[in-house]
């Protein structure tokens, strides 16, 4: 408020009609301003804020692993993979999170066609997905649970934690179930499986996300798949359910008609 | 999970699983008799209150019946060395439990004996309210 003065006092340094005290307060004003747009989330140091909406112009069932090519299985891996297949072809095994909107899980969820958002909160980074209105919730600066508090709890999208490494948002997950398939195309993994991604905001509107498998059950080694968002702060999350209409994501390259 | 064409197993499971979600008594099962299934795991399910051993075991006429087994929750079977894989389907095991009163195909664990020997739980044990952690 500018205009605090009291009865009878005359033109002072208090007054708001001293273009002096106008200008100053001006001054300070516009200064906390750009200090406050720089700090951002929460107060959080520059460049450590993905909050908003991202949405992938790209999409492919079978996960771009670095390198290109086919996933380096094992031979439990590759017969896993194999009945994964023939189970999805014949019938006897359903995508239970295309029929039943069960989520996804890691890594597939990353693949998503569909937009998500990124919340950030004191101690908590928080990743909603349209797709399933599937839900991460990622303690920050916190340890990973320890194998015995993870085995009676195991979740389709693993637990994760997570911390900043400068501007790289580094997420660790464990504690996973089996009900999942790494990809569209069935790709299996064992609830040992751990992944990590750096997440880091790539040009002026962009979200890369590079995850890392280790699954020394399924896999010979670990590997690696990178993911790229568009910032889409004008989109909304809408509603999400099973069976019922979705919204039209054409305009993602590699989706074939829905 | 596989999703298969819920018939009546998918019935037994629902008969079983409903008194669990009811903080139910130990009473339904009969506490003073001790039977042994010999059978092939068809599932086991490692969940929140009780998990469940279905088990494939074969009648008189040594036709495939199910039975479902209830176990305590997944902490206490962890802290007993339990992993959700400790079983799996097409395992073929021997198990004992307290058979339900009412004669259907169910009852409360007491113990298991996997394909390599190992015996979990303990066949001679009395119920307690806390099946599966003995």
């Amino acid at each position: 408020m500018l205009d605090v003065m009291s009865v009878g006092e005359t033109n002072s340094f208090s007054s708001p009609r001293n273009p002096l005290r106008t200008f100053a307060v001006v001054v300070a004003l516009s200064a906390a301003l750009a200090a406050g747009s720089a700090a951002s989330a929460a107060g959080a140091p520059a460049g450590q804020d993905m909050s908003g909406v991202w949405w992938a112009t790209a999409y492919s069932p079978k996960i771009p692993i670095v390198g290109g090519g086919d996933l380096p299985y094992t031979a439990a891996g590759k017969a896993a993979y194999d009945k994964n297949i023939a189970g999805l072809k014949s019938g006897e095994l359903i995508d239970a999170a295309r029929r039943f909107c069960v989520p996804d899980g890691i890594p597939r969820i990353l693949a998503t066609p569909y937009p998500f958002e990124i919340i950030h909160t004191p101690g908590q980074t928080t990743m909603i997905y349209e797709l399933n209105h599937a839900i991460r919730v990622v303690a920050m600066d916190k340890p990973m649970p320890k194998d015995e508090e993870l085995i009676p709890y195991p979740y389709y999208d693993g637990h994760s934690v997570g911390h900043w490494e400068g501007d790289t948002l580094v997420l660790e997950t464990a504690g996973f179930n089996e009900k999942t398939f790494l990809d569209s195309t069935g790709a299996p993994h064992s609830d040992s499986m751990r992944t990590t991604e750096r997440l880091r905001k790539i040009g002026a509107n962009q979200l890369e996300d590079v995850v890392t498998v280790h699954d020394p059950e399924m896999f010979t080694r670990d590997w690696s798949a990178r993911f790229v968002y568009q910032q889409r702060n004008d989109v909304r999350l809408q509603d999400y359910v099973c069976g019922e209409k979705h919204r039209d994501i054409s305009s993602v390259r590699g989706v074939k008609g829905r | 999970m596989k999703f298969k064409a819920l018939g009546l197993a998918g019935i037994a499971i629902a008969m079983y699983t409903i008194p669990a979600f009811a903080h139910h008594s130990f009473a339904m099962f009969d506490a003073d008799k001790k039977m042994t299934l010999e059978g092939t795991i068809k599932e086991f399910q490692w969940t929140n209150p009780h998990s469940w051993i279905l088990i494939n075991v074969p009648n008189a006429a040594g036709q495939p019946e199910q039975w479902a087994i209830e176990l305590g929750a997944p902490g206490g079977l962890a802290r007993q060395g339990w992993v959700p894989k400790t079983l799996t389907p097409g395992m073929k095991v021997t198990a004992v439990i307290h058979p339900l009163k009412d004669g259907t195909h169910g009852g409360q664990y007491m113990a298991v004996t996997l394909p390599d020997g190992t015996v979990k739980g303990n066949p001679n044990g009395a119920a307690n309210a806390n099946a599966g952690a003995n």
